[in-house]
């Protein structure tokens, strides 16, 4: 009972919070919310979720998001903010893709973001590979800065990845190479630096030679 | 309507690669003696590039170098019973592997008596005139080539794939002194036919 | 001189890493040999195989997941127990869409000998820890799900409240519940 009173009070609280009283009518993809939260966080969300189609950006993985906290048993306002926050991750990595991105880029470019990677690494990576879709690079680096490689080293290896011309699958191996070298104790920026060498590449961009001064860039691929 | 995305889980064209990459080597040679033949593709996965590459540079020759690494795999495989899983896989295989490039080295020489790296083939091609690197390199390839075997074969343990003394001791059979003076003297030898070169 | 060597020993370790560069047509060939090849004799079952220490390292998160992963005394006889040819595989795997389909089959497994029931839950199901249970092969949980084309996250969760990731696939990072989610990402199947 107790409980009862508090879940209501702290729904309130949210409502008043986002400052907004007036009742929005419940769309049909929002009755999964309203089946799973109680009904002033489905409403939350719900705008939310209107004000991301309302700017061209995906829906789903919001109403997702907030399925996974009621899942979680998370509270009503963790559950709005986490609602909250990743729109504006979504809105962040659309900017940084740029308007023609697609919607599983844009959700990959915004757990980039989430995971640290810099807004501007994620459009070096669109400028390297623009006709084609950026998911796999996103869901890569993203991975390698979640298992602990340092942003900076996760980033320069991908862009160099993708400067080499390297694809996708090339760059989903260097991410399992990673995985199971960090598995296996290895540090894991090392980890990646030594894989990123073995495929030609060094971690500012240009393919080249350890301590060495340079003249012109070597060809690092066997004809 | 989605963009074309790719398909996460292809680490490699058409092969069995990308499942069982949660499991361990040890793990995963059970699951070979207990039948499952995808559990040993993961295996040549994490591997083979590896072993290619060193029998590369213990033999100079490309054909040469699958050969070696074939037969160490089907070898690794038949005897896949005795691997003794406290020891790592890469260890285990890198013997055979070495003792096979023993073999087919020796039986190449005795054809045709000398040992020919070409630099061209390993995509060490020279660059635009006054590409230090490149000439550099061509240079250290060559010197490579011209080590006796068994020198080149501590000298690129050590340096090439980075192990340690007693790693390298392991896999060779070669016991730790012997192989710190092979690869003193591989150094000893490899040195004067670059130092014009690191000094210009 | 000592720089010297240094610098030889640098140039080395480049040429060595850089070249040859990986070929997947040579792994090929390899495993057609193999396929051919007759299997490998069976490890012997004395008592002290199971029984000889594994060093495993893990970072620390790991180890909630790989509790179910590691081979408890159990587990391991699982895994000498022959598979058959219909073997299970042991990870998620994705395969090609009937025609027509807006939708691609998932494979997803996991490895947890321990659990009682193991449930898949993702943004295709709502992360509802009902919808989606997964049946048990030996020490392998599996259930195959048709799922759209994008990036998909998803996790397993045991015995109805241990969130697992797959140790297979790619991390999303850490999200507002506190769990580091498994990424899928699936080929719009229109474009293959």
């Amino acid at each position: 009972m107790n409980e009862g009173r508090h879940i209501t009070r702290a729904s309130v609280a949210l409502v008043l919070l986002l400052l907004d009283f007036a009742a929005q009518p419940v769309r049909a993809t929002d009755e999964r919310l309203v089946r799973r939260l109680d009904p002033a966080t489905a409403q939350a969300v719900g705008r939310i979720v209107d004000d991301a189609r309302a700017a061209g950006l995906p829906a789903d993985p919001l109403v997702a998001t907030a399925l996974e906290g009621s899942s979680r048993r998370a509270s009503p306002a963790r559950i709005v903010n986490a609602v909250r926050r990743q729109l504006g991750e979504l809105e962040r990595a659309r900017a940084a893709l740029g308007s023609g991105a697609g919607e599983a880029e844009i959700v990959a470019g915004a757990a980039a973001l989430r995971a640290g990677v810099p807004a501007d690494t994620i459009a070096r990576l669109r400028g390297l590979r623009p006709d084609q879709p950026l998911v796999v690079p996103l869901v890569v680096v993203a991975d390698l800065v979640t298992r602990g490689v340092p942003v900076t080293t996760a980033s320069a290896s991908i862009v160099s990845a993708l400067c080499a011309g390297l694809g996708d699958a090339e760059l989903l191996r260097l991410r399992e190479q990673v995985a199971l070298d960090i598995r296996g104790g290895a540090s894991p920026g090392r980890a990646v630096v030594l894989r990123a060498q073995d495929l030609g590449l060094a971690l500012d961009g240009q393919p080249r030679a350890p301590a060495a001064e340079r003249t012109a860039p070597m060809r690092t691929r066997a004809p | 309507m989605t963009t074309a995305v790719n398909l996460l889980h292809v680490t490699s064209e058409g092969s069995a690669s990308f499942q069982f990459t949660g499991m361990t080597d040890a793990d995963l040679v059970a699951s070979v003696l207990g039948g499952n033949l995808d559990a040993f593709a993961v295996l040549v996965d994490r591997y083979h590039d590896d072993c290619r590459r060193l029998a590369r540079h213990l033999l100079g020759h490309e054909h040469d170098a699958e050969d070696a690494t074939q037969e160490t795999f089907l070898r690794a495989y038949a005897g896949l019973a005795r691997y003794d899983e406290r020891n790592a896989f890469r260890s285990w295989l890198y013997r055979i592997l070495v003792n096979q490039c023993r073999t087919l080295g020796r039986q190449r020489r005795r054809r045709d008596r000398r040992f020919v790296q070409d630099p061209e083939a390993l995509g060490l091609a020279a660059g635009p005139p006054g590409d230090a690197d490149g000439e550099l390199r061509q240079a250290l390839a060559a010197a490579l080539a011209g080590l006796a075997p068994r020198l080149r074969e501590a000298f690129l343990l050590k340096h090439g794939e980075g192990l340690d003394y007693a790693e390298m001791s392991r896999i060779t059979g070669v016991g730790i002194s012997a192989l710190k003076m092979r690869v003193k003297r591989a150094a000893d030898e490899v040195r004067p036919k670059l130092e014009r070169l690191l000094r210009g | 001189m000592a720089d010297v060597d240094e610098r030889i020993a640098a140039e080395v370790a480049w040429i060595y890493r850089t070249h040859p560069r990986p070929e997947a047509a040579a792994r090929e060939r390899l495993m057609e040999r193999i396929r051919e090849a007759r299997p490998p004799g069976r490890r012997g079952l004395g008592p002290t195989w199971w029984l000889r220490p594994r060093a495993i390292s893990l970072p620390p998160l790991a180890w909630a997941a790989s509790a179910l992963v590691l081979v408890a005394l159990g587990g391991s006889l699982m895994w000498l127990a022959p598979l058959g040819p219909g073997a299970q595989n042991a990870s998620t795997a994705v395969t090609t869409a009937p025609a027509g389909e807006s939708r691609r089959l998932v494979r997803f497994a996991v490895q947890a000998p321990g659990a009682r029931r193991v449930a898949l839950v993702g943004d295709f199901n709502g992360w509802d820890p009902q919808a989606s249970p997964m049946r048990r092969v030996g020490g392998t949980w599996l259930l195959s799900l048709p799922v759209s084309g994008g990036r998909h996250v998803y996790a397993f969760v045991v015995d109805g409240e241990r969130w697992l990731s797959d140790p297979a696939a790619p991390l999303a990072p850490e999200d507002e519940f506190g769990f580091r989610k498994s990424v899928l990402v699936v080929r719009d199947p229109e474009s293959l």
